[in-house]
């Protein structure tokens, strides 16, 4: 099995008189989308900027793609892409210029036809020859993801990417994420606005004042929690389908027309079993699936909605 | 990377020229074009003009196109180099550079070159008007290259400062004005004394008079500028000199500058702000030993019009250097703490190896070292006076930095005012005292006063065992601090230890 993409070990980082993160562990791998969540003050952005190398550590050690960044931090940085939570921009350059800056700092081969692409992606093809002072929030936004993707990182680090980003930017942001999954990157993504990052992340770690309180993929977490929000329909069958699913003493169980919710708590084998109940008693089952297996039922669950 | 290469220096480029580059060169040009007119009418009418000759005349005109390069470039430059850095650093784009697999050299490059591009051309426009008036006035080229060779070398060790300033300093202007204020406050004492002044020869005013002047046959004060210095009695050609001492400053910005872009949290090195220290006490005593020749207090008969206070007036400003090379190396408390917390075992060692307070005793030993040569042919004279400098100077400078220290852990936001405050009772309160109840004894109870006193001419016995027993008051004042810093050093370690790791 291949080594993580990126590997945080035992990572502290110290402010004068607060511990700001505490022994944190986590491991990004190849198409991985990994959702760094926690309320404000939790230690997100100062992971980030560590694992960049822009935050001292008092302890620990950060690997990307195997080389540890303390060691190697010029290989590091060619594999590294890191976007801040302010947007850092030259205002009197151009947009083709300002990611010309980058692509020349970063020696990008065909740097023209690169710095076209990401323009493409982030869609400011149209600006490309406007100051960068004139651009809105959201559009400086784009401008710093589209320099963060131009060198074409194994890893990258984003830090409350979708904060400034309108509706349809937020859409885009989460197909674009999609994409670098498909294509291998690994994604560290943080952010404590939880519907930013449904849907696209695979896995989780949720942190509070410093710590990691829970991480893994969303299933398991959700598993770890104990509990899992399902929705089940069927074509044919209802009286059986409704009886057995009575007979389960199932939590909060609501029957639409020919289907029902339910939250179920326990051991996952005994869900499969419930499945194989309604099949072979002849309920015609159309679907079987597993909801609010989202990050915000999760944190909510993980105890550390008492910071909120 | 080449320069022209250098996304840093490529993107101020883009900034400068956007800016505008063409109304300072015109600026330039009609200033140094007006020069030189007036040179060609002198040529013409030359009996409109109160000179003697072409050259005087062509000599005056030069003068003025140096003091707009330097104004440009390295007052204008300089500010201007540290103040986009700074804006640069607090926008966050530093950290973006720094993100960027860019070597930290080619990033401090890039600012250094990149940013005081337009003064860069205001001043080669005015060094070619130069070139012409020098050829019209008949003067020798080696005028013209030498003097371009210092503002041009002056330039790049101001600028490399303007960055250092620009990575480290939240106010870069007030740095600067602070400069600023400083060289107008030395400026009698520099042209008093030109020849043994080592700021004449860190900034290129004695370099550059002494090419305009020298072998001018002119008498008075302009005569101060003629000849070479001496450096512990060896004759070293001014440009030389100049150039050695602005390398030396040169490569120790350099070096933190680079540490700087590489990673903020580096501390600047500390033996390379010694080295400074060094360099600056040892070339000024070199500078002045002509004068006693290693028989202080005994003048030489050449020397004429140096004050009995000379040598006293070195002490007091070697103790503002020390005392700022030490403010500079003192250990961030927050740094000391990270190192305790790393330490597998953290102890007082760890302490006395991030705390400046050894320190104290290095510098006192460089400058002890340096003052000792004026006195080595006059020992048993002024021995006892040296000791008693030498051991003031110490108690100076362990005062300032036990102070400096304990404030820093037992008052956190704080320490800066109580520092100054401290810092003013022991050194300033007994002149305030002084001058308020007419007694000038008073005044020896600060703690830079004994030095002073003892190498200030004439001085007595009954001074010299006053000056003994005030000593002996100050070492019991300092042991007291050290105690205090001692106790805070270890309540920081226990607390650290009590700390989960």
């Amino acid at each position: 099995m291949a080594e993580p993409l990126l590997i945080i070990e035992h990572l502290r980082v110290d402010y004068p008189g607060v511990v700001a993160v505490n022994d944190l562990c986590l491991s990004v791998e190849a198409g991985d989308i990994y959702g760094l969540i926690g309320p404000n003050g939790a230690g997100k952005t100062t992971t980030l900027r560590a694992a960049a190398g822009l935050q001292e550590c008092t302890f620990g050690t950060v690997k990307i793609d195997g080389l540890e960044l303390s060691n190697a931090p010029r290989e590091v940085k060619k594999r590294l892409g890191f976007m801040p939570d302010f947007y850092p921009v030259y205002d009197r350059l151009t947009v083709i210029e300002f990611l010309d800056h980058y692509a020349r700092a970063y020696c990008v081969p065909n740097r023209a036809q690169r710095i076209e692409e990401c323009l493409a992606m982030v869609r400011l093809t149209d600006k490309r020859d406007a100051l960068c002072g004139e651009l809105s929030r959201g559009m400086k936004q784009r401008l710093v993801l589209a320099k963060t993707l131009l060198p074409e990182p194994l890893v990258l680090l984003l830090d409350e990417p979708a904060s400034g980003l309108d509706p349809l930017g937020r859409v885009e942001l989460r197909k674009l994420l999609l994409q670098l999954q498909q294509i291998g990157k690994a994604i560290l993504i943080s952010s404590h606005i939880l519907t930013e990052l449904s849907g696209s992340c695979n896995k989780a770690a949720i942190m509070e004042r410093g710590k990691l309180v829970m991480a893994g993929s969303i299933a398991e977490l959700s598993r770890r929690l104990g509990r899992r929000s399902m929705s089940v329909k069927w074509r044919s069958g209802t009286d059986k389908a409704r009886q057995i699913l009575l007979n389960a003493q199932l939590k909060n169980l609501q029957f639409t027309a020919q289907g029902a919710t339910f939250e179920f708590e326990g051991d996952p084998t005994a869900l499969d079993a419930l499945l194989k109940t309604l099949v072979v008693e002849g309920v015609a089952v159309t679907e079987w699936r597993a909801i609010g297996d989202d990050l915000e039922q999760i944190f909510l669950e993980s105890g550390a909605k008492e910071l909120m | 990377m080449n320069l022209l290469e250098n996304p840093i220096f490529l993107t101020q480029k883009r900034l400068v020229h956007r800016a505008g580059v063409l109304a300072p060169i015109l600026i330039a040009a009609v200033i140094g074009l007006s020069l030189l007119g007036g040179l060609i009418a002198y040529i013409f009418d030359p009996l409109t003009f109160d000179f003697r000759s072409v050259a005087e005349v062509g000599k005056v005109f030069y003068s003025w196109i140096i003091v707009m390069q330097a104004v440009a470039l390295l007052l204008v430059g300089a500010t201007k180099i540290a103040q986009t850095v700074a804006e640069e650093r607090k926008a966050g784009l530093i950290d973006s550079n720094r993100l960027t697999p860019l070597r930290p050299c080619e990033i401090v490059a890039g600012y250094w070159l990149g940013s005081p591009l337009a003064e860069f051309y205001m001043t080669v426009v005015l060094g070619v008007i130069g070139f012409v008036i020098t050829l019209v006035a008949s003067l020798p080229v080696g005028l013209w290259l030498g003097t371009q060779m210092l503002i041009f070398g002056t330039a790049l060790v101001v600028g490399l400062f303007g960055v250092l300033t620009g990575m480290t300093m939240q106010k870069t202007h007030t740095t600067f004005l602070v400069l600023l204020f400083l060289v107008f406050l030395f400026m009698p004492f520099v042209f008093g004394y030109p020849k043994i002044n080592l700021i004449n020869f860190l900034l290129p005013i004695y370099a550059t008079l002494n090419l305009l002047w020298d072998g001018g046959g002119e008498t008075g004060r302009i005569s101060d500028w003629i000849g070479w210095p001496t450096i512990f009695g060896q004759h070293i050609p001014p440009v030389l000199l100049t150039l050695l001492c602005q390398a030396i400053l040169g490569i120790v910005f350099w070096r933190g500058a680079v540490r700087k872009a590489a990673s903020p949290f580096q501390l600047m090195p500390r033996w390379d702000a010694v080295a400074i220290f060094a360099l600056l006490v040892w070339a000024q005593h070199g500078l002045m030993w002509n004068v006693w020749r290693g028989q202080w207090p005994m003048k030489n008969s050449w020397v004429e019009e140096i004050p009995g206070m000379l040598l006293a007036a070195i002490h007091a400003c070697t103790i503002i250097l020390g005392a700022a090379i030490l403010a500079f190396i003192a250990p961030d408390t927050q740094r000391v703490r990270l190192d305790l917390l790393r330490a597998a075992a953290p102890g007082f060692g760890l302490v006395l190896r991030r705390s400046s307070v050894p320190f104290a005793f290095v510098l006192t030993a460089i400058s002890g070292s340096a003052t000792a040569t004026h006195i080595i042919h006059s020992w048993h004279e002024a021995g006892k006076a040296f000791a008693l400098a030498v051991c003031s100077l110490l108690i100076c400078f362990l005062s300032f930095v036990l102070l400096l220290e304990f404030c820093r852990l037992q008052f956190n936001q704080s320490a800066p005012g109580f520092f100054a405050f401290g810092m003013f009772v022991l050194w300033a309160l007994p002149f305030v005292l002084a001058c308020i109840f007419p007694d000038s004894s008073l005044g020896n109870f600060s703690f830079i006063a004994p030095g002073i006193v003892a190498l200030t001419e004439p001085y007595t016995h009954g001074q010299r065992f006053e000056l003994t027993r005030v000593l002996s008051i100050q070492i019991g004042i300092v042991m007291l601090l050290f105690i205090a810093w001692l106790f805070r050093w270890k309540k920081t370690i226990a607390d650290l230890c009590a700390e989960p790791k």
